[in-house]
């Protein structure tokens, strides 16, 4: 069974993850930084939800998620 | 109507309120009852329509008569007939026994899928049904579904995306159901959740886009069950691995180059974030009661599997932005949300019942209410009766649309009315098809009986229909094309022969080197239009003789 914390930090460890992609992406694909298209906006304010969502949770402890 | 009853008993309440709450039910009934005399109204219609309303529907057709003769319809798509299929086998796999008995028929597929979507509304409706106990409310969220603009266009069409929902749909909820019931009695039901991963294998092999379903009940029995969902996924994935490998092994390969390969297309993002935001709005009140039921669940209870799926659901219509995807992506998404919706319904009631008979009669009154306010949203209305076109006069909405016919092939036409008014906008899907429509299929068909050879077309039906080979898949080989993976040089080669007599265009998907050969060598002689569209019937030219 996964606790509220442990739910909480796999979350946050997948929004940190996911927000740190959407740069790794543009920095491998295009060889340098030009810049957050429309897309990626979306996709960072979503990956960035989900970090804050998951801390959100780290204080509702060893309850069953 | 026993919650009716109760208030009517209430000596708190005046016997006005009760009956308004209990109009307000009865009313939000009657018009989701009124969509769904519409859904069959549409559906029925289909089934007496003998070509293809949807582009690709005479392909799905094709797939199954393919797999009732016992082939693969993953096939190499560079020699004659052109023709692959680029979906898994289940949904055409279960229509076999159909075209055995009545022929290659488009209404075997359209009847199944159909049955597949009540199926699913069914479904919903035992989700909530089971956990709310309030058979009013169970109705009105099979119905929501069912009404659903996104599912009323696509329910009734021979495609496999809505049978893939029904499977998703009852995975969900029987998953639901064993591990509730495990927890219940301490007894592990593996049969119970062997029967789940069936049903999700189903699913994925009904459309690859279960792959977001399959997660989503993974991801609920990690949270519940974390060791036991590891070790069902070891076997889950060897099944799913295996039955991959035996067809793309029966098949020289075809099944994953037309399987997967085939399906890496372009990403639109203007599309996929207009669905998404029409999505929103056409079923405003479901997503917000579904959101709000997932936020309640993760902070102050446990989360359920509706909660994960819908979540997850929601995030794969992102898909829906690529090329050749549509709105039905989001119809896992909208069955999640109306049963989150009817679970949120219940527990207001039961709360607002523990309140005191006031809070009772507001809750029930408000919640009617929202369900009125979404079955305006999704307002989706055949006007080709005089009694549908009234009740739309009456209830203040347009009584016609005005949409140009779609042309790809020809001259712009202007915009003609149409018996059709849909909250989702302009539209070809939804219409009921009519004689003139039949009438034109006929006639596209009888241009084909009149040369010797099939008709080299965009759309199955009309060689169907006269009787021909079945050739080319064309928004596969354009899928192919762009990838790399088609050789064009015999197709092409036999277009510039001129070795096909008729030619049929609709939407010109077929992929460049193709368009440019028939524009050398063919010449438009006539101008059909079926269901809205304006279909290019092509000849060889004469002035011009095979190279």
């Amino acid at each position: 069974m996964i606790t509220k914390r442990q739910l909480g930090l796999i979350l946050a460890f997948f929004g940190f993850l996911l927000t740190l992609g959407i740069f790794a992406v543009e920095w491998f694909e295009a060889g340098n930084f030009q810049g957050i298209g429309p897309l990626q906006r979306i996709a960072l304010v979503i990956s960035f939800a989900i970090l804050v969502l998951g801390i959100t949770l780290l204080p509702f402890g060893d309850r069953p998620a | 109507m026993s919650e009716i009853t109760e208030l009517r008993n209430s000596l708190d309440v005046h016997p006005r309120w009760t009956y308004i709450a209990y109009l307000l039910i009865g009313l939000a009934l009657i018009v989701f009852i009124g969509y769904f005399i519409i859904y069959n109204i549409y559906a029925f219609s289909l089934f007496r329509f003998p070509f293809d309303f949807d582009q690709g529907e005479g392909f799905e057709l094709m797939d199954t008569v393919l797999f009732s003769q016992g082939q693969w319809p993953y096939q190499d798509n560079n020699n004659y007939p052109f023709y692959s299929s680029n979906y898994p086998p289940v949904f055409h796999l279960v229509i076999v026994p159909l075209i055995w008995l009545f022929g290659p028929q488009y209404w075997t597929g359209r009847v199944v899928a159909y049955i597949g979507t009540l199926i699913t509304a069914v479904a919903i409706g035992y989700a909530v049904q089971r956990e709310s106990r309030r058979i009013w409310l169970s109705i009105l969220v099979g119905l929501a579904f069912l009404a659903s603009n996104y599912v009323y266009h696509v329910g009734p069409l021979f495609r496999q995306h809505m049978f893939m929902v029904m499977f998703e749909t009852l995975a969900v909820v029987l998953v639901t159901v064993v591990v509730q019931r495990e927890e219940e009695t301490g007894k592990r039901n593996n049969l119970g959740l062997l029967v789940v991963m069936v049903l999700l294998l189903l699913a994925g092999y009904t459309k690859q886009l279960a792959y977001a379903t399959v997660i989503a009940v993974f991801g609920f029995l990690f949270l519940r069950q974390t060791k036991r969902a590891v070790l069902w996924a070891i076997p889950f994935t060897a099944a799913t691995a295996l039955i991959f490998f035996i067809i793309d092994s029966a098949t020289n390969g075809q099944w994953l180059t037309n399987t997967i390969t085939a399906n890496i297309n372009p990403y639109i993002p203007a599309q996929g974030i207009g669905l998404f935001r029409q999505w929103f709005e056409l079923h405003t009140i479901l997503t917000i009661a579904a959101v709000a039921l997932t936020f309640y669940q993760l902070y102050f209870e446990r989360l359920s599997a509706y909660a994960i799926w819908f979540v997850i659901a929601a995030a794969n219509g992102i898909t829906a932005g690529k090329w050749g995807a549509g709105e039905s992506y989001f119809a896992t998404a909208i069955a999640a949300s109306c049963i989150l919706t009817g679970l949120v319904a219940g527990r207001l009631v039961t709360w607002s019942k523990s309140k005191g008979p006031r809070w009772y009669v507001a809750v029930m009154s408000i919640i009617a209410l929202l369900f009125l306010v979404q079955a305006n949203k999704v307002f989706h209305w055949p006007t080709h009766m005089p009694a549908l076109r009234a009740i739309a006069s009456a209830v203040g909405k347009p009584v016609e649309t005005y949409v140009a016919p779609q042309t790809s092939c020809s001259a712009p036409r202007a915009a003609v009315a149409i018996p059709y008014v849909d909250s989702a906008g302009v539209g070809l899907l939804g219409r009921p098809p009519n004689d003139e429509d039949i009438e034109a299929g006929k006639r596209i068909a009888q241009f084909v009986s009149s040369g010797e050879t099939a008709a080299f077309s965009e759309e199955a039906g009309f060689n169907f229909y006269a009787g021909r080979d079945v050739i080319t898949n064309p928004t596969q080989l354009l899928n192919l094309y762009n990838n790399g993976q088609v050789d064009l040089t015999e197709m092409i080669g036999m277009l510039d022969n001129q070795q096909f007599d008729s030619v049929i265009f609709r939407a010109q998907f077929y992929p460049p080197p193709v368009l440019e050969v028939i524009g050398r060598r063919y010449e438009t002689i006539e101008l059909v239009e079926m269901n809205g569209f304006v279909y290019c019937l092509l000849s060889p030219r004469e002035d011009i003789a095979p190279s």
